[in-house]
């Protein structure tokens, strides 16, 4: 699992994400035209940074389907900020959102192969926009169906194929150009739980590890634990985002400190959910001695080293690594930072707010007062 | 980007199979009709000037009142001709005399009607080697030669003349005993005009014998230019000479003039021209159908191709591709049909169907127009192929 993260958006306005593949800022869609006029999305703001599989979810009519329309380039966005792989979608032309979508990968529910054609032939379709000269691309092609285990079935025509096989075509002429972003549409929903299984291993192996992202929406549980994110949608609105990945390695770090230790699962994962990542560079300096605190940091990698300044000057005191934490003094007590933690190299620390914090501890009221005392009196 | 829609449509194409062959055999119907139109069309202007191809001349002179062969011509007098002999540059001027002439059918005494050409064998008129290897045979009195291409009553008699060497025809006249009879004795080839079935040819003296019209009173005057002599000169010099009395054409002016005539002049022209549009719109409406099939059945894929970035340019090649193809593939077989259909009609009409080229080309524009108007139909339901629907 890389440093896939959401972008430290806790805090202040939302921005666009530079190094995302899709940052979404503020996009609402609108449907009809007067008196019929009804909004389909709300706010919506998603940023999804190379290397996600990441599923999104929701009721029928939640506005999935049309937000992922619009991050294809498919229909033309209205107000917002909404940028793919670069390029600003909202305002741009007809002409410009088709060219755009050449550089997309996209897998429906019906595999929508066209019937006329081989399995090599339809995976070229997606070549020949490409500058990929013929053989050069029918060789992709070929080794892309062999490594989908269809190199047996090349030269047949869609109707020749099962559903699975006729999936795992549309899955190759998706991925054949190498898209950095893939958007997918039910692509499990006609095959059963094997095959559907295998999609989406494939979609893993051959984008994902290549630090492609895929954005998929499905109410297909049996590949929901392939996805390193979920985004629920409700009512046109994103109502959760969940690093389903992430969360569990916070769940196991938070477990390990001490006055986290007596929660449940349960309580463990509310917290995970409600923190935030914070990327930081050598020299960065998180936490600054003499501040009021307002955060708990857990270092999730990288490391950090903490300084203290005192009438001798300032010293290193300790560094910290990985699963280590920092900051919660300050919270605890309501006093001044006691020290300054500065960045020693390229890492991650989540952060988690003072009264998402404080709501954490109070779930443990004797151990609210157990740490109390203990920093009280030291 | 063609190469891919070209291919694409190729396979769209095959790939529907028999479900082709009824459209292909209506837009095959469709064009065999044009070439029916066209065919028909060239032959009734063609036969309207067969017997003026046939002439050996270089300019014609009429009368200063004529206007087209179908109407009864207003004769001129033969001094212009004696006139026309002392233009510089002019060879000849020779008299031709013509007439509709009502003959007795000797199989049921019913009357027909053919031509009557006649001129002086002296100075032949004609180009064509059959009528003046004959010229021996008119000199005698009453006697004719009768055209192998007649239609109908006249063809049979013209079919005995060959056969048997001799028939006799009398013409009708108010009483028996002064009707003359009109030895026919051999054949020729120039073919009947739309509305009269047969050509006779005579001397000038057995055309006055038989009508009584004074010889002064000449038709045509048919003008043969000096070896060297520019005919558009002599024209203009014959012009000058005789502007006032008479109306000088170059041949192929007097060919045009006739044409322009059943064009313009006459409602034929706009008959076959409608006809041709029928066909035309027909085959619209079959290349159509195809289209819209493919388009529709297609909506899918075209969506898909649209998600993936293929443009509405790609799609109008792809489709017009098919809509060419489909001209082409039922261009050629029928074109081969109509050649049939032309013989055919020409041995019934005995008029002059032929397969021209300039017909073969002018199909063919008029099918890729049509296939090309089919795909300007079918862009409202391309553009109806959208990705958004996919979901």
């Amino acid at each position: 699992m890389g440093a896939a993260l959401p972008p430290a958006a806790a805090g202040g306005m939302p921005a666009i994400n530079e190094s995302a593949l899709i940052s979404a800022v503020d996009v609402c869609q609108h449907f009809g035209e007067g008196d019929a006029r009804t909004q389909i999305l709300f706010d919506v703001c998603i940023d999804v940074v190379p290397g996600q599989l990441v599923i999104m979810t929701g009721p029928s009519g939640s506005g999935k389907t049309t937000l992922l329309t619009l991050l294809g380039a498919l229909r033309s966005g209205q107000t917002g900020r909404l940028r793919v792989l670069g390029r600003d979608l909202i305002g741009m032309d007809d002409v410009g959102l088709t060219e755009m979508r050449r550089n997309i990968g996209f897998i429906f529910q019906l595999h929508n192969l066209i019937d006329s054609l081989s399995a090599i032939s339809n995976v070229m379709m997606s070549t020949n926009l490409t500058d990929l000269p013929k053989p050069e691309a029918r060789r992709r092609g070929v080794a892309l169906l062999e490594r989908l285990g269809l190199g047996h079935r090349i030269e047949y025509k869609p109707s020749a194929l099962s559903g699975g096989q006729r999936q795992r075509v549309a899955v190759a002429r998706a991925l054949v150009n190498r898209p950095r972003l893939i958007l997918a549409d039910e692509p499990t929903a006609a095959l059963d739980g094997k095959s559907s299984v295998e999609v989406v291993g494939l979609l893993q192996e051959l984008a994902v590890a290549d630090q492609a992202s895929v954005l998929m929406v499905t109410h297909d549980n049996r590949i929901l634990d392939k996805a390193d994110r979920i985004v629920s949608m409700v009512d046109g609105r994103i109502v959760s985002d969940v690093m389903v990945k992430e969360q569990v390695l916070i769940c196991e770090m938070l477990r390990k400190i001490e006055f986290f230790a007596a929660l449940g699962t349960a309580e463990l994962s509310q917290i995970a959910e409600k923190m935030r990542p914070r990327r930081f560079q050598k020299g960065d300096v998180l936490v600054r001695q003499g501040e009021m605190g307002d955060k708990f940091y857990l270092l999730r990698d990288g490391q950090v080293d903490v300084m203290v300044t005192d009438n001798q000057g300032e010293k290193r005191v300790a560094t910290l690594e990985a699963g280590n934490y920092f900051g919660e003094r300050s919270l605890i007590t309501g006093e001044v930072r006691n020290a300054t933690v500065v960045g020693g190299g390229t890492g991650t620390a989540y952060t988690l707010d003072k009264p998402a914090f404080d709501a954490a501890l109070s779930a443990t009221p004797t151990l609210k007062e157990q740490l109390q005392k203990g920093y009280f009196s030291r | 980007m063609v190469r891919i829609a070209v291919a694409l449509a190729y396979r769209q194409l095959t790939h529907r199979g028999a479900k082709l062959v009824g459209a292909l055999m209506g837009v095959s119907v469709a064009i065999i009709l044009m070439f029916t139109q066209l065919g028909f069309q060239g032959a009734l202007y063609d036969s309207a000037v067969s017997a003026t191809r046939a002439f050996n001349a270089d300019i014609i002179l009429t009368s200063k009142e004529f206007q087209t062969m179908a109407f009864p011509w207003p004769w001129m007098p033969m001094h212009l001709l004696y006139d026309a002999r002392e233009v510089q540059g002019v060879a000849s001027a020779s008299p031709f005399y013509a007439t509709t002439l009502q003959v007795t059918n000797p199989a049921d005494g019913r009357n027909l009607t053919s031509w009557l050409f006649a001129f002086d064998p002296e100075s032949p008129v004609f180009g064509n080697s059959d009528i003046n290897s004959q010229i021996g045979t008119i000199r005698l009195s009453d006697t004719a030669i009768i055209d192998r291409n007649s239609r109908n009553q006249i063809g049979l008699i013209a079919a005995k003349v060959h056969q048997t060497g001799r028939v006799d025809v009398e013409l009708p006249a108010a009483v028996r005993s002064i009707q003359p009879v009109l030895k026919l004795e051999g054949t020729f080839h120039i073919g009947p005009t739309i509305n009269v079935d047969g050509n006779i040819i005579t001397s000038d003296l057995n055309y006055y014998r038989l009508l009584g019209v004074p010889l002064d009173r000449v038709s045509l005057g048919i003008v043969r230019v000096a070896k060297g002599a520019d005919p558009v000169a002599v024209q203009h010099a014959l012009e000058q000479r005789l502007g006032t009395q008479a109306r000088v054409f170059l041949k192929q002016g007097f060919i045009r003039n006739e044409m322009n005539f059943y064009a313009r002049d006459t409602p034929i022209g706009f008959i076959f021209d409608a006809g041709l549009l029928v066909g035309v719109i027909v085959g619209i409406v079959f290349i159509s159908q195809v289209l819209h099939g493919i388009v529709s059945d297609n909506m899918r894929e075209y969506a898909t191709l649209r998600a993936m970035g293929y443009k509405q340019v790609f799609f109008l090649i792809l489709v017009s591709a098919i809509a060419v193809a489909i001209a082409l593939i039922t261009y050629i077989p029928s074109s081969i049909v109509s050649y049939f259909v032309y013989d055919l009609a020409a041995s019934a009409t005995k008029l002059p169907m032929v397969m021209k080229p300039s017909y073969m080309i002018e199909v063919f524009l008029l099918v890729v127009t049509m296939g090309m108007v089919a795909t300007f139909l079918s862009t409202k339901k391309l553009k109806q192929a959208d990705p958004v629907d996919l979901f």
